[in-house]
Order: C-alpha cells, then structure tokens, then sequence
C-alpha cells in the first residue's frame, strides 16, 4: 500500500509540529526516520497510523483517505509497548481474535513466530512481567502477526539489549523480503540508519529531508 | 466496661440466634446499597471512560469538581435530596420522602462522583494508551470499548467496591431522607445510631459486627482479585 502524504501540517494549539510537509512511503519499502527529540517524528507516525489527526493536508493510502479497512491493513507499534493483561500467547492472538481468525488455523504461524523471536518459552508467561526488550518482541509478534501492509516502530530498539536488538533487526528484514510490508522505523541508532534501510528519512524543524 | 462486655455477648446472641429483625434489616440494607451501587455504576463508568479518555475544555476545572464531590458531605447530600423531595419541595408531588426510593437517591448522590472519579482518575492515566494500541490492531470501536474496560477491569472494579462500601456504610443522608422507620426504611447504620443512643450497645454491637464482617468480605475480595489480576 503506498501512503501519500500531502501538504501535511499539524499543530497543538499554537505550537507548530509539522509544517506543509509531502512526502511518499512506497509499498514494500523500508524507511529510517530519524532528527532530534521533538521534532514532529512519533506525531508524523501517529498521523499515518490514525491515532491523530492532522491540522491541514492528506494522507491517502493508495489513493483513499483513511477508513476502517484500511486501519486493519496498518499497524502501530509505541515506543513502550503496552502488554495486555494476559499471557504472551493472548497478546499475540488479540489481533487474530478481533478478525475473527481462528487460532487453530493460526496455530502453527503464532507458534512459528515465537519460536522466530525466542518467545515460546514465555508463551504461558503474564506479559506484564517480561523485561523491556522481551515486551518489545511481543509487541512485534503481535504487530506482525495479522500481515499487515504497513508496520509503523517508534523506536522499537530504544533499551533494548544487543540480542533483542539483533532478533528485531533480522525479523524485519524477512519480512521485508517475504511479505513486501512498507515498513516505517523511528531511530536514534546510526548504524541501523546506514546498513539497514532503503532509504533515511531526517525530519527537523518541522519539515522532513530525504537523505 | 461490664456493659461493653455484655453488649458483645447480646450481639452474638443476636446473630447466632437469627434474630429476624436485625436479619431483615441487614437485608434490606444490602439490598438497598446494591442498587443505588448499581444505578451509580450505570451512571458512572460510561461517563468516568469517556472524560478520562477524551481532551475537552475545562477538563482540570472539571476533574476538580469530580473529586471535590467524592468527599460531599452526606448530611448535606441528605438536606439536599430531601429539599427536592418533601411535599413543598419541587418533587414533592411524587411522596417519595421517607421511603426507601429516597434513600437509593441519597446513596446515589454519594456514591456516583466516587466511581465516576476512580475511573476517571485510572483511564486518565492509561486508557489513551490502551485505547489506541486496541485501535492499532485492528480493533472497530465496540471492540476497543471491551478492550478498553478489560483491561481497566481491577480499577473499574476497585471503583464498583469502593461505591458499594461507601453506600452500604451511610448513615447522614439516608437519616434524613429515609426517617429510619421500623420495617420500612431502617438499615444497619441507622439502626446502630439509634441503639446507640438509646443506650442498646448489644444490638449496636450485632449490627457493628456484620458491618464489620461485610467491609472485610469486601476487601478480601478485592485484594484477591487484584492480587491474581496485577495492575
């Protein structure tokens, strides 16, 4: 799904966060947004991802504005992911739930997605009790979980240790390569900047840069 | 402290023996507070979800409001219920004074701001998170409606426990607007009161036990359903 974003300007109250910006994410591309705290980045996503409105412009998805179809086809991921209050496995069946797909269809791709990001050993667990990085993966299970077409990370290896860093990094790009989802990534870290995007998107003063 | 004492045995005689109208009386004060509970809740959560959720104008003047009348005096509340419903009052027509109609209306009053600012305390807090990760998953709005009050369930309940301890507790306002008359409006705190000062400590005592008895059943289950359902 290719998302258009156009003339795009959002303000709380006075305090101006984006101003007039264009820009186009490509299906199945994979982009790196990075600029300095405050810059308008997360707010950028949320706008993409529905969570907020802009103040003037568009954003069209393949050409529709936002709808209640195409908000199932997106994904979001908080820089703090929130774990609901059930095991591992329930939080990354919530999403098939709501669809109405059954779990014994799912059975072995949930499975296979726990095992790919060394969770099944905590699929019984209560969430709310991993550690940081190991509510990241779920999150990101849970997030990739129903396929969708475009996967949006607000810093998602922020406090994370190497390892989880490394599982993120490498889920990501098999994804990249088997399901074609545009993916949309926030982060501070240059190396991944450099060696793992497509294309860097810096965002500063209210406006964005390719770089 | 003879008297105490033998209050305390009167009181045990009272509640082991079944005594029918302390027995009554503690029915009807249940009964009582679990509807006017219930009514408060009906009232109560949709408007504490959607205040704690939503940005709106005067939303801290109105937070203030919200915890000021958690803390509403109960002889006030009863003064005001029963201004409305005496026969000059504007309600008056609808003889509902003295009856145990009043009384809900009285619990009601009191006990509605205290769910209502429980749960607009906690969904201030986490409900906007929670609501947009159900939304980021694909959730249509009942959906994350039901997310939203799963999820919220230990603070929603907190609420419902606090509103229902608070109203069965209430002694002021249901005075006032209930008359605490026998075999019609006369619950367990009245009835305490009225022993009280006729100097019947053993039926004080039975009635200050079972309140007692109920508090703890009360926070037990609280602390047990939190305990296995961690905020």
């Amino acid at each position: 799904m290719n998302v258009m974003i156009g003339q795009l300007t959002k303000k709380y109250k006075d305090h101006l966060i984006l101003d007039n910006i264009t820009i186009q994410l490509k299906a199945g591309g994979f982009y790196g947004f990075k600029g300095s705290n405050g810059a308008g980045k997360s707010t950028l996503f949320r706008i993409i991802a529905g969570l907020e409105r802009p103040t003037c412009g568009t954003v069209t998805y393949d050409g529709e504005k936002l709808n209640s179809t195409i908000l199932k086809r997106i994904t979001y991921m908080h820089q703090k992911p929130y774990m609901m209050k059930t095991s591992v496995e329930e939080n990354i069946l919530y999403p098939l739930k709501i669809r109405g797909l059954g779990y014994e269809i799912y059975r072995q791709k949930v499975k296979d997605i726990m095992f790919e990001l060394d969770l099944y050993k905590l699929r019984t667990q209560l969430a709310t009790q991993l550690s940081g990085g190991e509510m990241q993966k779920v999150a990101l299970a849970r997030a990739l979980i129903f396929e969708p077409e475009i996967l949006l990370m607000d810093e998602p290896t922020a406090h994370v240790d190497k390892q989880t860093v490394q599982a993120i990094e490498t889920m990501l790009l098999k994804r990249k390569c088997q399901d074609h989802m545009m993916t949309a990534v926030i982060t501070h870290d240059e190396d991944q900047l450099v060696n793992l995007f497509e294309q860097v998107i810096q965002v500063e003063n209210h406006c964005v840069f390719y770089v | 402290m003879d008297y105490i004492l033998e209050g305390f045995q009167e009181a045990l005689k009272l509640i082991i023996g079944f005594d029918r109208e302390v027995y009554r009386i503690i029915g009807f004060s249940i009964l009582i507070s679990m509807f006017s509970t219930l009514v408060s809740i009906i009232l109560g959560i949709p408007i504490g979800l959607i205040s704690g959720l939503k940005d709106f104008h005067f939303k801290k003047a109105y937070s203030r409001i919200i915890y000021t009348m958690m803390g509403l005096p109960p002889v006030v509340v009863g003064l005001l219920v029963a201004l409305l419903l005496s026969r000059r009052g504007p309600l008056g027509h609808l003889e509902m004074m003295y009856t145990p109609t009043a009384m809900i209306i009285a619990q009601t009053v009191l006990v509605t701001p205290i769910i209502i600012g429980n749960i607009f305390n906690h969904t201030k807090e986490h409900g906007k998170m929670i609501y947009e990760v159900s939304k980021t998953m694909g959730a249509n709005p009942w959906q994350r409606l039901f997310f939203l009050i799963n999820e919220l369930r230990v603070a929603l309940f907190i609420a419902m426990a606090s509103g229902f301890g608070r109203a069965v507790s209430e002694v002021g306002a249901i005075m006032i607007v209930g008359g605490n008359i026998k075999g019609h409006t006369r619950v367990m705190t009245t009835y305490i009161a009225m022993n009280n000062s006729m100097g019947n400590y053993g039926s004080s005592i039975a009635m200050g036990i079972v309140l007692l008895i109920i508090s703890f059943v009360l926070n037990a289950l609280m602390y047990k359903y939190i305990e296995g359902d961690a905020i």
